[in-house]
């Protein structure tokens, strides 16, 4: 029994506590608690992840043995092994790398308080203690617990992040009731709770309860059709707290998750209807969410889409079954975290410079923030699968799986989900082509309703997106040796069929080839435009709308001039394919029936009571003999 | 130190009955004098009843004490007025007790708003009367007289502003409750004259001897739909949404906190699983009227404006739940019920107390007026955070631990289609609460609300009380309480008409 998993679970809590307790006062101490928090938690996490190389009994920690506690003595109730140790390593260091960033991006005392570190370590010890569950009851406690740091953190954000974070709690805490549902199902079935169990899936009732945990993971990683949380909580919600969870710990706590029960929980067989089940929905999030994407005028929003877009790799790939897959799609996910937290900071400092996240009023703004742009167009090639990048090689694995997948099942499934990965990945290139464009290159925007120049980018906002853009490199060039031989292999196992990509050898070709480009370029004439503002008879014009154009323009074709994707955008803009605008116009539907018949009427109240006797004296005593 | 019981139990009925009468007679002037006197009455009734609840538990079984120690037995039949404390009970009153101690609390200030304090008062401890009588009576006359008792002092409570809404709501509370009790009535003299007993384990025992036949079914049908409209079950539930917004918070508090638990669940489940037993087809009268109060409080929560009035059809939805659950008749659904009772009196009534802590300050109960109040309220808000998350069953709180079994013991039970609706209202639950917060606490702080205060220290003392109750019950969960309070409550009802018997017969000699 090891008290470090404890300790990494109660820590953070105690930690958000104290920094609750601070409240608005004395904001530098509540910086400090936070900063020190998350970086002791890192600490601790770290070193729960080498207990998991070690004994079965070394990598628990179980209830005491007090009397009081009855049968529950002596119960484990937190394990660790490969796969939950990297991740909790992982979501310590994105928690501490969000907190350096709030430090100097977040100011002022609506933000910078106890408060809002507090609950930014409740959520973390929330992610640590779900990652760490020995049971699915112990895992359903943590999992609900952390959607309420979310939504208060979410409800410190910009106009309308009340009914963002609405949503997402409604659709996570309706996630963790599909936990309990599912718990539900394994007790029926005689199962015990653990998440370790192998359950096969053949029956319908097991196969009900891996449907279960799968819907969960899907509302909590952002797979649709539970998806419809995250662009909203990424348009409104504080910038650090987007990076934090719905980008990279959600995401994290959603895969560990679905790879944990495709992994240990159940057996599921590949090719079969749960893992094509997954995998179809996998390759609908990825082209539908990606197309969303190209249309959105408002940064943040984009990225949202983006986010829910690359769930469907990790989707994919778990789905498939395959050793490969899963490895495939938890190193997606890895890969996911990282950029996509790296893109919603550079997201967050560029709008702090421009004072708008609106892509049309954005531009040229890699004069001011050099280093927030070089980070942005890493991460942004990292996410547009463009090799070396950290990006291509886990897409590459999930493509391999697919493929493998094909050559065994046969039939021509497998065709149409990796052509739909390929053509999500292409469209996920050209929407990143639009935002680095309309952000940071393309002109500045002059207009009337240009927003007071902001800040630059802080030097604790600088570390984390350089960090997070260093690492999305590495984990590409290195992806063999570091990601995927220390943290994911010992975890899914080695898949046996992984063709080669030599990621070292392709970098240096590609430098190579870049250098060359660019040794054209500067021999060639493009130094030797001249470049000047825009004038009319004298006069200086580039106010006027008309001497702009945005790269958000160029992909109005999309939406206007087709006519079958315009007819799906704009019912995607009426909310048709939101579970949630659904649900909730069904409820109010019915509600406003029942609403009809409480007239207020008295003797119409007085009729329901007498009417339901009469039938409950119909059905007992005349039933009777 | 042992516990005697038999000197003590009657207290629980006394000190709030001669409290009822006392109080009223402290008139205009010596308004603090009464809150003082009804505090104490309440502190002292939390501590009697958990020293009940103790001493029950020390003394392994129940308790039956008779009034006076008078007792007559003519022809085999009891005549007497007994009082039984066994595990169902003890847990029932100390969920009345505490309640009362927290919105007696919060009444002190709260009431200012109002005139005649000590007469209500009065009322109020005349209500705890009759829902301590009912939850201890060992009879079927006295329960119906005890459950008047509460009743009418409510009407009275839910009219004490004498608003015109105020009246009207109380208007048709007292009608409906009117014809649930002269069902009630009816339904006692019916079985009164086929088996010619009103004690409850005796009777329990002919209905058992003589079998069941019509004459008990359109008694106990009877029984069913009066209790039906005082627990507020759908169809019989159109009394509420209007009665408990009416009244003064802190009776709202008590009324949907405890007294349709006490006067409604209670009484029904007594008597269906200790005089009738549970059947299944009676099992699934109560899990269809449980599913079907459920969806439709739930449904109509939704879509309510006015802060308590949400709350009022939130209650409903909840009551559901518990009967649901009980319904099941399973040892784990009793428990999941029982245990979903004890959260729900605590929350709901906490949530109460925090509408009446936001009218208090603001003077409206339209959430659309309300916005960001939680900056100007920050203990209000909070609570009421605390409150949104139990009943909507978020953990670590309360409400989520009894939620969690409620959906295993459904699908224990393969009862897989009330299992999912109880997820589905789970949800739905979850939404209107989070309107609530959107709409009242979250979101800009309109400009009237700019100079709102947080509310007396008291009324703070009482919510932040409940809202610790709420994380604290989860701890009841754990073996070692679980086996001292929800157990002996479960076991009480699961041993059913012959367990109920015994104990109640094997005592009639002792305390005579």
């Amino acid at each position: 029994m090891s008290n470090e998993l404890l300790h990494v679970v109660a820590v953070p809590l105690v930690l958000a506590g104290i920094a609750h307790l601070l409240g608005r006062r004395l904001s530098i101490l509540a910086r400090l608690v936070g900063l020190a928090g998350t970086a002791l938690t890192l600490w601790l996490g770290v070193r729960v992840w080498w207990l998991a190389a070690g004994t079965a009994e070394k990598a628990s920690w179980t209830l005491p043995n007090w009397q009081w506690l009855g049968t529950l003595r002596d119960t484990p109730v937190l394990h660790v092994d490969a796969l939950s140790g990297f991740m909790l390593a992982a979501a310590c260091l994105f928690a501490l790398l969000i907190v350096i960033y709030s430090l100097s991006s977040v100011r002022g005392k609506e933000l910078a308080n106890g408060y809002f570190y507090g609950h930014i370590l409740a959520a973390l010890a929330a992610a640590a203690g779900a990652l760490l569950a020995n049971d699915f009851v112990t895992l359903a406690i943590f999992w609900g617990f952390m959607g309420l740091p979310f939504y208060l953190l979410i409800n410190m954000g910009k106009e309308n992040c009340e009914a963002a974070g609405k949503k997402m709690f409604i659709i996570t805490g309706a996630s963790d009731s599909l936990l309990l549902l599912g718990i539900g199902l394994l007790l029926a079935s005689g199962h015990k709770l653990g998440l370790y169990g192998e359950i096969a899936t053949s029956n319908a009732a097991m196969a009900g309860a891996f449907l279960c945990f799968s819907a969960a993971a899907f509302a909590k990683a952002g797979g649709m059709p539970l998806h419809s949380w995250i662009p909203d909580v990424a348009e409104t919600a504080p910038v650090p707290v987007v990076a934090f969870l719905p980008a990279s710990v959600d995401k994290l706590l959603g895969i560990y998750l679905l790879a944990r029960i495709s992994l240990h929980s159940f057996s599921i067989t590949p090719g079969g209807w749960l893992s094509s089940l997954l995998m179809i929905l996998g390759a609908i999030t990825i082209v539908a969410a990606v197309t969303m994407a190209l249309i959105q005028h408002n940064l943040r929003r984009l990225l949202g889409f983006h986010a829910v877009s690359q769930v469907g790799y990790m989707i994919l790939g778990i789905g498939t079954g395959s050793i490969l897959g899963i490895a495939g799609g938890v190193f997606h996910m890895l890969n996911h975290a990282i950029y996509k937290s790296c893109l919603f900071l550079t997201a967050g400092s560029a709008e702090r410079r421009a004072g708008t996240g609106e892509l049309d009023k954005m531009g040229g703004l890699y004069k001011a923030l050099p280093v927030t742009f070089l980070a942005a167009v890493i991460a942004a090639l990292a996410i547009s699968g463009i090799p070396p990048l950290n990006g291509f090689f886990s897409k590459w694995m999930v493509y391999q799986a697919v493929i493998e997948m094909g050559q065994t099942t046969g039939g021509w499934l497998w065709i149409v989900l990796l052509v739909a990965a390929v053509f999500g990945s292409a469209l996920t290139l050209a929407s990143f082509v639009k935002v680095i464009h309309s952000v940071f290159l393309g002109q500045e925007y002059k207009g009337p309703e240009k927003a007071p120049v902001g800040p630059k980018a802080g030097l604790g906002m600088r570390i984390s997106m350089v960090v997070l853009a260093g690492a999305c490199v590495v984990f590409g060039i290195w992806a063999m040796q570091l990601p995927l031989g220390r943290m994911i292999f010992p975890a899914t196992g080695i898949p046996t069929q992984l063709s080669i990509w030599e990621p070292q050898l392709a970098t240096g070709l590609i430098l190579l080839a870049i250098a060359a480009g660019l040794v054209i370029y500067l021999l060639g004439t493009a130094v030797k435009v001249r470049r000047d503002d825009s004038y009319v008879g004298g006069a200086d014009v580039s106010a006027e709308p008309d001497m702009r154009f945005s790269a958000a323009d160029f992909y109005q074709t999309i939406s206007k001039e087709m006519p079958v994707l315009r007819r799906l955008y704009v019912q995607a803009e009426k909310s048709w394919y939101d579970f949630y605008a659904l649900g909730r116009r069904l409820i109010f539907y019915v509600g406003g029936g029942l609403r009809a018949l409480h007239s207020g009427l008295l003797l119409t109240y007085v009729a329901w009571c007498v009417l339901g006797l009469v039938v409950l004296l119909w059905l007992f005593v005349s039933a009777s003999k | 130190m042992k516990i005697d019981i038999q000197t003590i139990l009657p207290l629980a009925i006394a000190i709030p009955l001669g409290m009822g009468f006392i109080l009223p007679l402290l008139g205009k002037k010596l308004t603090r004098l009464a809150d003082v006197a009804a505090n104490l009455a309440t502190a002292s009734l939390v501590c009697l009843s958990i020293i009940l609840l103790v001493g029950r538990l020390q003394g392994g079984g129940a308790e039956v004490y008779w009034m006076g120690g008078w007792r007559i037995t003519a022809g085999g039949t009891v005549f007497g007025i007994n009082l039984v404390l066994d595990g169902l009970s003890a847990l029932m009153l100390v969920l009345v007790s505490v309640v009362s101690f927290a919105s007696t609390l919060f009444s002190s200030r709260y009431m200012d708003q109002y005139t005649g304090r000590s007469k209500y008062y009065g009322l109020f401890m005349l209500m705890i009367a009759g829902m301590n009588g009912c939850v201890l009576t060992g009879d079927m006359f006295n329960l119906f007289v005890f459950l008047e008792i509460a009743a009418v002092s409510s009407y009275a409570l839910v009219a004490f502003g004498c608003e015109s809404d105020e009246l009207e709501a109380s208007f048709k509370y007292l009608i409906l409750g009117c014809v649930a009790s002269s069902f009630i009535l009816l339904s006692i003299a019916l079985l009164y004259a086929q088996f010619g007993a009103l004690n409850m384990a005796q009777l329990g025992e002919r209905m058992a001897e003589l079998g069941v036949n019509k004459g008990s079914l359109l008694a106990l049908m009877m029984l069913l739909a009066g209790l039906g409209v005082k627990a507020a079950l759908v169809p019989f539930h159109a009394w509420l949404p209007d009665a408990h917004p009416s009244a003064p918070a802190p009776i709202s508090a008590m009324l949907s906190g405890v007294l349709i638990k006490a006067i409604g669940v209670y009484a029904i489940i007594r008597v269906v699983f200790n005089v009738y037993g549970w059947t299944p087809e009676l099992g699934m009268a109560l899990m269809v009227l449980g599913t079907l109060s459920m969806i439709v409080g739930g449904v109509l929560a939704m879509r309510q404006g006015d802060f308590k009035r949400l709350l009022a059809y939130s209650s409903i939805s909840q009551i559901g739940y518990v009967v649901l659950a009980i319904g099941l008749g399973t040892p784990l659904g009793i428990l999941a019920g029982l245990f979903h009772l004890a959260n729900h009196a605590i929350f709901k009534s906490l949530l109460f107390l925090t509408s009446g802590a936001v009218q208090y300050r603001t003077g409206t109960r339209q959430l659309d007026e309300m916005g960001g109040l939680a900056q100007k309220m920050p203990i209000t808000g909070r609570t009421c955070l605390v409150g949104s998350m139990s009943i909507a069953g978020i953990p670590p709180f309360n409400g989520f631990f009894s939620k969690l079994l409620i959906i295993i013991a459904c699908v224990a039970a393969g009862r897989w289609g009330f299992a999912l609706c109880a997820v589905i209202i789970s949800i739905v639950t979850l939404a209107y609460f989070l309107k609530v917060q959107k709409n009242a606490f979250y979101g800009k702080l309109k400009d009237k609300w700019a100079q709102v205060r947080e509310v007396p220290l008291t009324m703070q003392c009482s919510m932040v009380l409940l809202a610790v109750l709420c994380v604290a019950m989860g701890l009841l969960l754990v073996p070692g309480l679980r086996e001292a309070v929800l157990e002996p409550a479960r076991d009480a009802l699961y041993q059913g008409v012959k367990g109920y018997q015994e104990v109640v017969m094997t005592l009639l000699g002792s305390g005579g």
